[in-house]
């Protein structure tokens, strides 16, 4: 048995082992923070100076009404093609989907550039929506909001622990800090290690493969096992462009799967998005920062960005 | 204080200063709170402050924010009711983790005072004159709330153990 000073010496490890950090993101909190309580302080200053800056804007937009030339010759936001929606799960009589369509009759759309958007549902508290099973981690996207029963597959287990700090509850069992207690957690049919399901608020919400505190791969997995998007139909670049041949599609997530190294399990930041639409409906996003691809682990692969350029060209 | 300065302490010491809160509060959004108070007021006060001595400046701010929170009504009633701070643990070493857990939930048990030179002393490695300047407190009060923060935990422990 260990003396209470033998324990107490320990606590730096036992501080490390929270898994907490003050990332960049609590950074630019502070920084907000700090300025809008400057920015109250300079008030006054302000409301002086606001029949100046008034008068400014109205110039600044009579000139740029003035002169239509300046204004930039980018595309339209009508032309920008995207991974549409649909509902995920048995299609109805009458609907299609891109692979229903006849090889070759749909081209990779060129030089579009789809905006970002990011599908993961957003944090709460410093921590996105989650469930934890054994070890692996599923964070909720924003679509599709409910899934119907043919999409689900084995059951993984049920929520023993609901907490707010997933990241310490540990890896063993199913944890979530949004599905109840009691829920029963699915595999998505043909999904399993890289979508889960589970019913929140009444409906069955799709769950994505992340990597979460520390933790990523389990065991020998691979991007392709936390993935599982060799069915996919579309894959859309942000700011770059939409493939919607089903064919291109696999034949990039190939190269993807197949050249990617892992770099690590921290996120980083990104303001670009890989989204994947797979053949069942559903929308997977990797998030993008340079040549790395960020979803469960991060991941480089200077591969699949070319071969995506080159698909365009 | 400028951005790179600002950055530079962030770096530096911002970690400390959220896990000193945690493990004053046991709520991560809480200590996130204090983190985000305790910087703020670095950047807006710009206090003067002597090179060496800026982690022990901050680490004092947020005990105090950390005492005020603590002493809140709600916060009693939130926190000492919530479940147990959570470790992640690896398989084979669940023992470690109920045992480092257990240690937590004591440390947040103790009185305040205790509390402080308990954190500062074992988890930051401060000496006892190094806290007696911080807390402005006589070096023997602080030796004696050491050994009198080691003897309740033992207490706190030993009445877990037993039940």
């Amino acid at each position: 048995m260990k003396s209470v000073e033998e324990r107490l010496r320990a606590l730096p490890e036992l501080a490390e082992s929270t898994g907490l950090q003050a990332d960049e993101q609590l950074k630019r909190k502070i920084l907000r923070a700090a300025g809008e309580k400057n920015g109250r302080k300079g008030g006054f200053a302000l409301r002086r100076l606001a029949p100046a800056l008034c008068a400014l804007v109205v110039l600044v937009g009579a000139v740029a009404a003035a002169l239509p030339a300046l204004r930039p010759a980018g595309p339209q936001e009508t032309d920008v093609h995207l991974i549409d929606s649909q509902p995920a799960g048995q299609l109805q009589p009458g609907e299609k989907r891109a692979l229903d369509v006849p090889q070759g009759s749909i081209s990779i759309k060129s030089a579009r550039n789809p905006s970002y958007r990011s599908i993961w549902a957003p944090m709460s508290g410093g921590t996105p929506p989650i469930i934890g099973v054994e070890g692996r981690y599923y964070r909720m996207l924003t679509n599709p909001t409910s899934i119907s029963g043919s999409l689900l597959g084995e059951a993984l287990g049920t929520v023993d622990t609901f907490t707010s700090e997933p990241a310490l509850a540990g890896g063993a069992g199913i944890c979530s800090n949004t599905v109840n207690e009691g829920e029963t957690v699915y595999a998505v049919s043909g999904m399993r290690g890289a979508l889960a399901a589970a019913n929140v608020n009444g409906q069955m919400r799709v769950f994505q493969r992340v990597s979460f505190g520390k933790s990523a791969l389990v065991g020998r997995e691979t991007l392709a096992d936390t993935l599982r998007a060799d069915s996919a139909v579309a894959l859309e670049l942000s700011g770059v462009a939409t493939v919607n041949d089903p064919a291109a599609a696999r034949r990039l997530v190939g190269i993807l799967t197949q050249n990617a190294q892992f770099l690590g399990t921290s996120g980083g930041e990104s303001n670009q998005s890989l989204l994947i639409q797979l053949e069942n409906g559903i929308v997977i996003q990797m998030a993008v920062n340079g040549e790395r691809l960020i979803a469960c682990g991060t991941w480089a692969c200077p591969e699949f960005f070319d071969a995506f350029q080159e698909a365009l060209q | 204080m400028d951005e790179q300065q600002f950055e530079a302490l962030y770096e530096k010491y911002a970690n400390d200063v959220l896990r000193v809160s945690y493990f004053y509060l046991g709520d991560r959004q809480q200590a996130e709170d204090v983190t985000q108070d305790v910087f703020v007021r670095l950047l807006q006060n710009a206090p003067d402050l002597v090179e060496g001595r800026e982690k022990a400046w901050l680490l004092k701010v947020a005990l105090n924010r950390c005492r005020d929170l603590w002493r809140a009504a709600w916060v009693k009633r939130v926190v000492l009711g919530s479940p147990a701070m959570e470790l992640a643990p690896a398989p084979d070493n669940m023992d470690d983790h109920l045992e480092k857990q257990e240690l937590m939930q004591a440390i947040r048990r103790l009185p305040a005072d205790f509390r402080d030179v308990i954190l500062l002393h074992y988890y930051q490695g401060y000496g006892i004159s190094e806290i007696a300047e911080m807390l402005r407190v006589p070096e023997g009060t602080i030796s004696s709330r050491l050994s009198r923060g080691r003897r309740k935990l033992e207490e706190i422990l030993k009445e877990r153990g037993a039940q």
